[in-house]
């Protein structure tokens, strides 16, 4: 517990602009992670995270950490989760880095239902290349690249980790720190595969706080049996990632058992 | 006795299983032999075939013309006809017709299935040799009564067209380099081979996969080469020995992650057994054509390691090597082979010994840095869980600690530190004995000079045509002193690979070293050693 008395940030500058939904998700993380160490040790955590703004988390939080490559993320913590079955490994991946470049490596992190967990920073913008669409931009999202809205509709990526066969899958909002906090709790201690997507505004190119703050409702408060597959699936069809005037579902869709990839190679 | 014996027939028919067989035989004869396996990208039918060559002295290359063709199929009689002499004595199925051929009844324990014991039957009654050598190997096949009749009947109906004596003790075990690299990587405390599969690399994923619990390893088969290699980037994050297996095109999926290794300091060893490219290319045939794209594949500057193994025994010590080596100094090592080393049949004694060198570990005082700057360029080791401490690794450039940086005099700080390590590294390799072997007639003032499985068929032409042969066997750091040693004062050096570039040749010129010569094949096939001998005549 050494570790304990220390402060969970390792005191690097932080170059997130200022509102950025990244705050509020570290945040909970940092605040999830000190309730766990109760009794998950410190030195137990490993932080990963891709290429984009959220990678930066990395440099922030004082934990062992790899900065790993553009969506690569999960399949280095698989490995580490192998190599050790006694960490924590948790990813910090963005939504155009894990939904694009890594998706076949978070496909089958949740198909292995390999014991790590994936965040996703999702702001539903390529940020830091200064403003292009990723996989879960809308149609009305005008990027540098698509000018006149991407020529493609939005995946749906809680549905598609449902069908991946991910025993954990959440939403969270990064404007709900404390909700949010719990969600990350649970993953964390979710053994098997755990994916939580986290809406996380970016203030210059995607603010979506207020469309947010208007549409999302906390399944726990809507009666949400998060054991029933198929109430999962329909919870996670009410919001299609394109549409503006439904409400949109937030917190654990689905959570299951099931062995764990290290378990059984 | 001196022959080559080609062994024909459809993909699946066992024609792999007979040449094992009967090198196995050959072994127990007390002679040397080396077996090439040429099969196509299919799984049942085609043409495949075993070509053999053995005799009383070290063999390592066979002949592309043959004293004995067995064709177990009319396509076979066709596809040889090109490898005949005038002497060669063909042995083809009763059901087939060739003039002055000897026909025997090629059966199969079941249709599609294992034609092997009765070649097996019909090779050795042709060379005079006592049923009972073949025996233990037919017995070991499975359905043995059906085996053992149809050997036995294959015998029966052959002639014995040659004499062949006991030629002395075991000369060694028939073995594969795959076999040996997997072995070799094993003996280096390996703890986790990943790999996807692809030709000619897979046996090694194969044979690791079959014996993991007697080894005591994880294998492990993901996704793809881009999961592989990233997966055992975490492998060695965490502490453990890793290692990935795969060809051209695998390896090129895995570059990105290459540079990561090189940046985040990852021990790291990477197996590359070429086929013929480029791109899909000729996928279970030979070549040597990605030397300069593991030389420099990855972007950014970073320390490696290549080194090229040309023998089984050596393919065991290297790749036990390359574990070590990695850790030590926590860079990429890349094992260059090819699908003629990988997939070739040798006689080989290895002798397997454990042998795991621990790595420079963090003695535990203060705080720990990962990235730490050190008069040698290598930072400790610690690894994620150990109480007390914090383990950052890095894709971005960093300061000590592993914390993001990009101001100018951190940026080179940091490359300054690597580049010493990559001078360390390079001290420690060219300080070795083995980073060039010297073989052939070592006084003749002719050289071969070449690197990887290419030195076989040129140890086997070295003294019939006078030629001392030179072979790289590290490539990154390149023992250019060394080279340059061995070849001083000759009056002709000819530069021998499977590249049709000549990649190696341009290689030698970087360093300074201009063959007068260069002799190169990229038909996907090896060298083989009358081919050779006929093109050196002319030279």
């Amino acid at each position: 517990m050494a570790l304990a008395k220390r402060s969970l940030y390792t005191g690097a500058e932080i170059t997130w602009c200022r509102l950025c939904g990244n705050f509020g998700l570290m945040s909970a993380f940092a605040w999830a992670v000190e309730e766990l160490s109760e009794s998950i040790p410190l030195e137990k955590f490993v932080v990963l995270s891709g290429i984009g703004c959220h990678g930066k988390i990395v440099d922030y939080i004082n934990l062992n950490s790899f900065y790993s490559i553009h969506g690569r993320a999960p399949a280095t913590a698989t490995g580490i989760k192998l190599a050790n079955p006694e960490l924590y490994p948790v990813c910090f991946v963005g939504d155009g880095d894990i939904y694009a470049e890594g998706i076949s490596h978070l496909l089958f992190a949740a198909k292995r239902n390999t014991d790590i967990t994936v965040i996703v920073h999702d702001n539903r913008a390529y940020s830091l290349t200064t403003g292009q669409f990723t996989p879960t931009s809308p149609v009305i999202f005008r990027g540098k690249s698509t000018p006149e809205g991407p020529p493609e509709d939005p995946i749906n990526p809680v549905a598609l980790m449902l069908e991946a066969g991910a025993t954990f899958v959440a939403r969270g909002y990064a404007g709900y720190t404390d909700h949010l906090k719990e969600i990350i709790k649970q993953a964390i201690l979710h053994k098997g595969f755990s994916f939580v997507d986290v809406l996380q505004p970016c203030v210059v190119f995607y603010n979506t706080y207020e469309l947010y703050n208007r549409q999302v409702y906390k399944l726990e408060s809507a009666g949400h049996d998060p054991s029933s597959y198929e109430e999962a699936y329909r919870r996670a069809k009410e919001w299609d990632y394109n549409r503006e005037d439904v409400r949109i579902p937030i917190g654990v869709f689905y959570k299951t058992d099931k062995p764990t990839y290290e378990e059984r190679v | 006795m001196d022959k080559t014996i080609i062994i024909g027939g459809k993909a699946g028919a066992g024609i792999k299983e007979a040449g094992r067989m009967l090198l196995g035989v050959l072994a127990n004869l007390g002679y040397h032999a080396f077996g090439y396996v040429d099969y196509p990208s299919l799984i049942r039918g085609g043409h495949n075939f075993v070509s053999l060559r053995f005799s009383e002295k070290p063999v390592y290359s066979v002949d592309k013309k043959a004293d004995v063709i067995i064709a177990t199929d009319g396509r076979s009689i066709q596809a040889h006809l090109q490898d005949a002499k005038e002497d060669t004595v063909w042995v083809i199925n009763e059901k087939e017709k060739l003039e002055g051929a000897i026909q025997v009844p090629f059966k199969e324990v079941a249709p599609g299935f294992f034609k092997s014991s009765s070649v097996l039957g019909a090779v050795l009654k042709l060379f005079g040799i006592p049923l009972e050598e073949g025996l233990p190997f037919i017995l070991s096949l499975p359905e043995r009564e059906k085996n053992e009749q149809i050997y036995r009947d294959a015998y029966q109906a052959t002639p014995t067209v040659f004499e062949l004596k006991k030629a002395g003790e075991r000369k060694g075990d028939v073995l594969t380099g795959n076999e040996c690299i997997a072995l070799g990587a094993v003996d280096g405390g390996l703890e986790f081979y990943i790999a996807y599969p692809m030709t000619p690399a897979s046996p090694v994923l194969h044979y690791l996969a079959e014996r993991k619990g007697e080894f005591g390893i994880k294998v492990i088969h993901p996704e793809n080469e881009i999961g592989v290699i990233n997966m055992a980037v975490g492998v060695a994050f965490a502490g453990k020995r890793a290692m990935v297996g795969t060809s051209g095109g695998g390896f090129a999926l895995m570059t990105e992650t290459l540079s990561l290794i090189g940046m985040s300091e990852t021990p790291m060893v990477i197996y590359e057994a070429q086929r013929a490219g480029p791109s899909t290319g000729v996928p279970t045939y030979t070549g040597q054509s990605d030397l300069l794209f593991c030389m420099f594949a990855g972007h950014g500057d970073f320390p490696r390691v290549v080194l090229a193994p040309a023998t089984p025994e050596e393919a065991y010590r290297l790749t036990r090597d390359a574990l070590n080596i990695a850790w030590k100094f926590q860079v990429p090592v890349l094992i260059l082979g090819d699908k003629h080393l990988g997939e070739s049949y040798y006689l080989s004694k290895v002798r397997r010994e454990k042998l795991v060198e621990e790595p420079k570990l963090w003695e535990g005082n203060g705080e720990y840095k990962r990235y730490a700057v050190t008069e040698d360029g290598i930072s400790p080791l610690a690894f994620p869980g150990a109480e007390g401490i914090i383990v950052k690794g890095t894709s971005y450039e960093h300061d000590e600690r592993g914390i993001t940086v990009e101001d100018a005099l951190s940026v080179k700080k940091m490359q300054d530190k690597r580049l010493r390590k990559g001078e360390t590294l390079r001290e420690y390799i060219l300080s070795r004995e083995d980073t060039v072997a010297v073989g052939g007639v070592k006084g003749s003032d002719r050289v071969l000079i070449t690197w990887g499985s290419t030195e076989g068929t040129a140890l086997d032409v070295a003294e019939e045509m006078g030629f001392k042969v030179v072979r790289s066997v590290f490539l990154e750091p390149f023992p250019e002193e060394r080279l340059k040693q061995e070849i001083e004062g000759a009056n002709l050096v000819i530069s021998l690979e499977c590249s049709a570039s000549g990649q190696f040749e341009k290689l030698l010129k970087m360093h300074g070293i201009t063959p007068h010569r260069s002799l190169k094949k990229y038909d996907g096939r090896p060298f083989f050693r009358d081919e050779l001998i006929d093109i050196l005549r002319e030279v």
